[in-house]
């Protein structure tokens, strides 16, 4: 599998951008950077969790994130994880909102077990059992922190290609009025 | 560093200006530099640490191709202005960001480079956003040579000549940057790597660090040069003239929107002057050596003012009336006047209410000035590590508090009229920078990018109207969910009062050059030249201490410059 290895500010940007140009508001579009940004320094290739997780699943992003900020004010104690497409990014969208709120966050598996996530490493390898998500009063351990590694984990080739199609759409192709006006060229470009 | 923001309800109540005044578009965009300005901020470090720099490297020809390295130890760490000059044809030479191809390029290294590393750099850093950076490159920038001035500096020092001081008092620079890439770009580092070192931790610390070491690498360079051309008459730059050479840059739309995309550094930045501002202006009274100060700096910012010219019809006009207000407000400062009322300096600020914004703000900048080190504990908290908590949990009936609090300009905005929407921001598919279009001319308004924040706040503010107000954000986004981002604006607004912009973005009267003069002030920028109303050349560094003279820390010069 090829790869590239960005910086968490590139994949926060890519990440924001891919969802505007998929159409989501721009309010939810930063809370996915933020999330990609949370899953990366957790050894997850989020641009592939966030292209996926794009990719007709609309109603579910939208309806996790109104059911993360329900559990962030306490007005409900647990967010299930239906969705299996977006269930990473949702993940990230609550990691990156306990993070913030300074709260730890726990999963339940299939099997009934409530497990808080102490150790960075642990999103990606409990995600396939993980069926919802619940707060706890105090973060701990590495999952607290806002970056994990210096460097975020590689993405793959192909989701890096499609992140940056998601994200063209945000673009304005240029114009010649564009081009002599939109950045206000002066008299002189040069001295 | 801090990211937390200043209580303003701790220690003595200071008189800060309203952010009703002060962040009106207008008047940021006649900003001056301050002494809390990111590069004087850099000096003061360099020189508490006893910075000193290296020339590791030297390796150019007599046309002054080639590479060199430049390195200092602060705060602990190794840092190194890896730096590459090419030939470069007249007619690929652009300030634009159009442009492909540099006179010079450079990358600020986390460390020392070996030759393998410099290699690497060596393949990149001459193609700038076409290369590829990694974890230990830190900034990325390039700058071309200013054909007005470097090779005459090159051919007078070849003959044993000075250069000409009008023609150094009208230019100031040797090389111009286009560009200064930090946090991340193109694989760079993210800035959470220096945000907890000491000595860089600050804002754009890192971005100018490389433009000072890029300063001295222009020195060097135009030295080299004339010296390879005639060594037998060759003198190198008097110090005083190597001192006013600074390093030029030109700016446009792409830095426009940090600003309202960085609400919370805003404010941060913004307090942080306001707050020395009403220190200041809360002074009983001036001691001899104050007033001696006061009329040492008003004296320098009326030779700065007359050493200030520029092409620009506008701004030139305001030059002029600003050299004029400046020279019929001498009489204010006479000690014996100021000696004889209490709170000097709140007589002089409310004086100046009725003189221009322009004058209003020089004179800000001035009494900052004028009380030194007083206020340097407040750099220390302009750093926004991340903007503020989103809060769920709160209740609309707060929201709508806040939106009454915070954004009665927004509210206040006409938007039925067609001129009140005749502009809106939309990256370029070309260059993938911020641009700015007439919405009734040119297609693109259908992805433009959302700055149209009073228009955000007026829609936010009718679908609040028939809600309950006991119910939480929560409930409130999972309905709208297209007010998140106007809601996390307006709770950051509730602790940070100078994190908007009180102008409406889209409008007509909206002139980026105003965004781009407020920002560039808070580097420390100076002699400000527009070339249109959309892109600015500055100067950095012009009268700050070079290399060698930074163990003494800041010059008499470092405020605004001057050419004695």
């Amino acid at each position: 599998m090829m790869t590239i290895l960005l910086s968490y500010n590139e994949v926060q940007t890519l990440a924001r951008k891919a969802a505007s140009g998929a159409g989501l508001p721009h309010g939810i579009a930063e809370d996915i950077g933020h999330a990609a940004v949370w899953l990366s320094a957790r050894d997850v290739d989020a641009i592939g969790v966030v292209v996926a997780a794009l990719a007709d699943h609309w109603p579910a992003i939208l309806a996790g994130q109104a059911a993360i900020d329900r559990l962030c004010c306490g007005e409900t104690k647990e967010v299930a994880l239906e969705e299996r497409d977006c269930r990473l990014l949702l993940i990230g969208l609550a990691g990156a909102a306990a993070m913030n709120a300074g709260l730890g966050l726990a999963v339940r598996h299939e099997n009934g077990d409530v497990v808080p996530l102490t150790r960075a490493s642990e999103v990606a390898d409990r995600v396939p059992s993980i069926v919802a998500l619940r707060l706890m009063p105090n973060a701990s351990g590495d999952v607290s922190a806002c970056f994990g590694a210096r460097r975020p984990a590689a993405t793959d080739a192909e989701a890096y290609a499609a992140v940056l199609c998601l994200a063209a759409k945000t673009y304005v192709p240029a114009s010649e009025l564009s081009r002599a006006q939109g950045a206000g060229a002066g008299t002189t470009d040069n001295d | 560093m801090t990211d937390t923001p200043l209580d303003l309800e701790a220690g003595p109540a200071l008189a800060l200006r309203s952010p009703e005044v002060v962040m009106r578009l207008r008047r940021m965009g006649a900003s001056f530099p301050t002494r809390l300005s990111f590069l004087r901020s850099l000096i003061r470090r360099l020189a508490a640490g006893g910075a000193t720099v290296h020339r590791q490297v030297w390796r150019m020809d007599d046309q002054g191709f080639g590479d060199a390295v430049y390195t200092l130890k602060l705060g602990g760490y190794d840092y190194s202005l890896v730096a590459f000059s090419c030939p470069l044809p007249d007619e690929q030479r652009s300030d634009r960001v159009i442009a492909e191809a540099w006179d010079t390029s450079y990358v600020l290294y986390d460390g020392i480079p070996d030759n393998a590393e410099i290699e690497r750099l060596r393949e990149n850093a001459p193609r700038q956003e076409a290369g590829r950076f990694g974890p230990r490159d830190l900034v990325l920038s390039r700058a071309n040579k200013s054909m007005r001035f470097f090779e005459h500096v090159a051919y007078n020092l070849a003959h044993g000549r000075q250069p000409e001081r009008d023609r150094l008092g009208e230019v100031g620079y040797l090389l111009r940057t286009t560009a200064v890439y930090g946090n991340g770009k193109f694989g760079i580092a993210d800035r959470f790597v220096l945000a907890e070192r000491e000595g860089l931790g600050g804002p754009f610390q890192a971005e100018m660090l490389t433009v000072w070491l890029i300063r001295e690498f222009s020195h060097d360079l135009v030295e080299h040069v004339a010296r390879c051309r005639a060594p037998e008459t060759f003198v190198p730059l008097a110090p005083e003239l190597r001192r006013h050479i600074g390093v030029g840059n030109s700016t446009g739309l792409g830095m426009a929107p940090f600003l309202a995309n960085h609400p919370q550094l805003l404010n941060n930045w913004v307090l942080a002057r306001e707050i020395a501002l009403a220190r200041v202006r809360s002074k009983q009274h001036l001691n001899a050596a104050s007033l001696d100060r006061l009329a040492e700096l008003w004296r320098q910012a009326g030779m700065h003012l007359d050493q200030w010219s520029v092409e620009d019809d506008a701004l030139m006009a305001r030059i002029l009336g600003l050299r004029g207000e400046w020279a019929e407000a001498q009489a204010w400062i006479a000690p014996a006047r100021l000696r004889a009322i209490s709170c000097p300096v709140e007589s002089l600020l409310d004086r100046s209410r009725f003189m221009s914004v322009d004058f209003q703000e020089l004179l800000a900048a001035l009494v900052i000035e004028m009380a030194g080190a007083e206020n340097d504990d407040l750099v220390d908290t302009m750093a926004a590590v991340r903007e503020a908590t989103f809060q769920p949990g709160m209740r609309l009936a707060a929201l709508r508090g806040l939106l009454r609090d915070h954004y009665g300009w927004a509210l206040a905005v006409a938007f039925d009229r067609p001129a009140e929407t005749a502009q809106f921001w939309y990256v370029s598919q070309e260059k993938l920078e911020p641009r700015l279009g007439r919405r009734a001319s040119e297609p693109g308004a259908d992805l433009e990018l959302p700055l149209d924040i009073a228009r955000q706040m007026q829609r936010l503010a009718a679908d609040l109207a028939d809600e309950p107000e006991t119910k939480t954000v929560a409930t409130f986004l999972a309905r709208f969910p297209q007010h998140r981002h106007a809601v996390r604006r307006m709770q950051i607004a509730a602790n940070a009062p100078y994190s908007e912009i009180h102008d409406n973005l889209l409008s007509d009267r909206c002139l980026p050059i105003n965004l781009l003069r407020c920002k560039l002030a808070f580097f420390g920028a100076s002699k400000f030249d527009p070339r249109s109303d959309r892109w600015t050349r500055i100067t950095l560094f012009q009268g700050a201490p070079t290399a060698g003279e930074i163990a003494a820390g800041e010059t008499n010069d470092c405020w605004l410059p001057v050419l004695r």
